[in-house]
């Protein structure tokens, strides 16, 4: 189980989080929905330890995490330009996690994630040549192959069109669901975060504004402002 | 995240000051202190700024037709032409200079005049093609539509925005005329002397080394104002910037023009070179069969093309050590301290190499002396190569989404580790090319090589002066034979590095 306890981090004057709580349950895909600008990023970049936190703590299942290193941490991040690798091949780029854990059966397990995002036999191909939702889906599958405590996805399918953004969406869910990881799924689409997560963190100018389903959000709203960004456009 | 650490600050810093600054400091000191017999050399001063200034305008001359035509039209072989041009660039002075006396050209400013243009043409089809081939069209585009004629267009937009590079490329070839000095030496006869050649007299026939230091700081002064104009160009608005396929088109109607000055360019760039392989040959092959039995020298042919392939080696490994971090802090870091250690690694380059030399001579008796030492020469060499990987390495490293290095990071890659796998392969090329350069730095590296080495550790480039200088068509041919084994070996240095691939990635 994952907690965040009062985290605060500022640039300059301006608050990106502002004593921040947030638990989520092992096993849960948890959705953060907030506007640009709101400090979803610096959230995910904090769990994950790359950014100094000014004041607050993150926990682990009861182990406070907050001064570990990154690459110690566990988590998984997937960013939302997808940051693969560009000198190595499909393969390398899914299996980087694995060889950094010194996994023996690396070529298996890649072939294993590949498979689970319907990209089974691209491993030895260039990241160059991919579309925008093939790079996404390698990214997601690196992210997994690892098998990670929790992934944090950024925005995941913010840069693909809307037609492929449903099929993905539908995609990732049913991945993340057969492999029962621990999710944080970042994004501004309140149709994204209601289809996907079993719960919703509303986020605004670095706080937690609400929590629940979007039915509950949709029916009982904190304030006027939760209301009117999840409602529907039509 | 960040990247390098101020200690990695320490090697190069350490080097430049022990190596550049302290000897420039005791010529400096030398120059004011000693008494020193003649004065400021007017004549020699004007003669090198009104050289110097002549070679970029012809230089501009003959390159602009050229660098428009790169820019503007896509046609067969075009990467291949901009490849051959490049050439004549990266050969080593002495290669020019033998090259355009085989040419059999009078000793005149003329021939100087046209050495000059022919190996810095390639710095203007460079630094102006990048920017020119990648220019938006739609503001030209625009003004045509808007009733501007095909001149005043070209002129009232796409003039402005190529100013910066234009300056900039004037600038630097208005810098290597100006200190430009195996060029003149040899191919102006003792009639055209540029300051560069005059600090060699003072220092190396008359032994005079006051006169010398101080004529050195006042070139030093002249080539700080011309980089101050550089970095000025440098800071011009960035324009903004379209992939070249997308302004570059088919010639059209235009393909004879475009040919034409393709293949004019193409002959003055390549007709010394083959006059130099042809009359290396001549004669029988005097030259060779010279180069072959040559026991008259200080050292045989072989031996100082082994010296010179030392060096170079040497001069590859600390170049790359030193630029290496260098680089990595530059590049990481905004702090102004690391914009100080990058101007202060760029001065040698701007430095001429006599001045280098000479501050050796003058300065490196202390603590121990080097100047016995043939480590010196690959000291010398580094210094002028450093910058050449800096440059090459900074914005490769600069291009590394800072995303890459996290993502290895959230993967469980340690810093180090990440640093490894991720960062070191990504800037393989460039390091590759940095090294390439650093190489062909040292084959061809005359100015300061000809103050510090000493019989014993002539280069090719050294001996190739020396051979020039000695009566009877046999050494003269070998100098022509030696000049041809310079442009392979350096030619081909240059092509490794351009096709080195750091390995696969695949063994971590």
């Amino acid at each position: 189980m994952l907690e965040c306890r009062q985290l605060t981090k500022r640039f300059g004057r301006r608050s990106a989080l502002d004593r921040l709580d947030l638990t989520v349950a092992t096993g849960e895909i948890l959705a953060v929905l907030g506007p640009s600008g709101s400090g979803k990023s610096t959230l995910l970049r904090s769990i994950a330890g790359l950014e100094d936190l000014d004041a607050g703590s993150v926990w682990w299942d009861g182990e406070d995490v907050t001064t570990k290193p990154v690459h110690q941490r566990g988590f998984g991040l997937m960013f939302q330009s997808y940051a693969l690798f560009p000198h190595m091949t499909v393969g390398e780029n899914v299996g980087f996690g694995l060889r950094m854990q010194g996994a023996e059966d690396v070529a298996e397990r890649v072939r294993e994630a590949l498979a689970w995002v319907g990209m089974a036999g691209f491993a030895d191909r260039t990241v160059e040549g991919l579309s925008g939702g093939e790079q996404q889906r390698v990214a997601l599958a690196r992210s997994l192959a690892p098998r990670p405590l929790m992934v944090m996805l950024d925005e995941p399918l913010g840069a693909l069109d809307r037609m492929l953004r449903r099929r993905l969406l539908r995609e990732t869910e049913e991945i993340l669901r057969a492999t029962s990881t621990t999710t944080i799924y970042v994004t501004h689409d309140h149709e994204e975060a209601g289809a996907l997560a079993d719960r919703i963190a509303v986020l605004r100018e670095g706080r937690i504004i609400q929590t629940g389903t979007l039915e509950e959000l949709a029916a009982r709203p904190a304030d006027p402002w939760v209301a009117e960004f999840v409602q529907d456009d039509h | 995240m960040k990247r390098g650490r101020w200690w990695m600050a320490v090697p190069p810093a350490l080097f430049i000051g022990w190596f550049f600054l302290y000897p420039v400091g005791e010529l400096l000191r030398l120059s004011l202190t000693q008494p020193w017999s003649g004065r400021l050399p007017g004549g020699v001063i004007l003669f090198t700024l009104g050289q110097a200034l002549a070679s970029t305008v012809l230089t501009l001359l003959v390159a602009l037709p050229l660098t428009a035509v790169l820019s503007n039209f896509d046609f067969p072989g075009r990467s291949a032409v901009r490849a051959v041009v490049t050439v004549p660039f990266v050969m080593p002075t002495m290669v020019v200079a033998a090259a355009f006396l085989s040419l059999g050209l009078p000793a005149s400013i003329w021939t100087i005049l046209l050495a000059h243009a022919f190996y810095n043409l390639a710095v203007v089809v460079r630094t102006v093609g990048t920017t020119w081939s990648r220019l938006d069209r739609l503001p030209y585009d625009s003004a045509r539509v808007l009733g501007a004629g095909r001149f005043t267009a070209f002129r009232s937009i796409t003039l402005p925005m190529l100013k910066p590079s234009l300056l900039a490329a004037a600038a630097i070839v208005f810098l290597f005329s100006f200190t430009s000095f195996g060029v003149v030496l040899v191919l102006g006869g003792l009639k055209y002397r540029t300051i560069e050649v005059e600090i060699y007299r003072l220092a190396v026939t008359f032994l005079d080394l006051p006169a010398a230091g101080a004529l050195a700081i006042a070139q030093l002064l002249g080539v700080g104002l011309v980089m101050a104009v550089y970095a000025r160009a440098q800071r011009g608005a960035p324009t903004q910037l379209v992939p070249e396929m997308s302004r570059l088109r088919r010639p059209g109607r235009r393909t004879g023009l475009v040919w034409a000055v393709v293949g004019v360019t193409l002959a003055l760039e390549v007709t010394p070179l083959v006059a130099l392989v042809r009359r290396s040959f001549q004669g029988n092959g005097a030259g060779w069969r010279f180069l072959a039995e040559a026991g008259t020298t200080a050292v045989t042919p072989a031996q100082a093309i082994t010296n010179s392939l030392r060096f170079a080696s040497i001069t590859v490994v600390t170049a790359l050590l030193l630029g290496g971090l260098a680089a990595w802090v530059i590049a990481g870091s905004g702090r102004r301290w690391s914009r100080y250690l990058d101007l202060t690694l760029m001065l040698p380059l701007g430095t001429s190499a006599v001045t280098v030399g000479l501050g050796f001579l003058v300065a490196l008796d202390r603590p121990v002396d080097l100047r016995t030492s043939w480590l010196i020469v690959p000291i010398a060499h580094s210094l002028i190569a450093i910058p050449f990987v800096v440059r090459v390495t900074v914005p490769a490293l600069r291009s590394i989404r800072a995303e890459l290095m996290e993502a290895a990071a959230v993967l469980g890659a340690s810093p180090r580790r990440a640093w490894r796998v991720v960062e070191l392969p990504l800037v393989a090329r460039s390091l590759a090319v940095g090294g390439g350069f650093a190489a062909a730095v040292s084959l061809g590296e005359f100015g300061a090589s000809t103050f510090i080495a000493r019989p014993a550790t002539m280069t090719i480039p050294t001996l190739l002066f020396r051979l020039l200088g000695r009566p009877g068509s046999a050494s003269y041919s070998g100098a022509m034979a030696m000049a041809v084994i310079l442009m392979v070996v350096t030619a081909a240095v240059m092509l490794l590095a351009d096709r080195g691939r750091v390995g696969e990635m695949g063994a971590f």
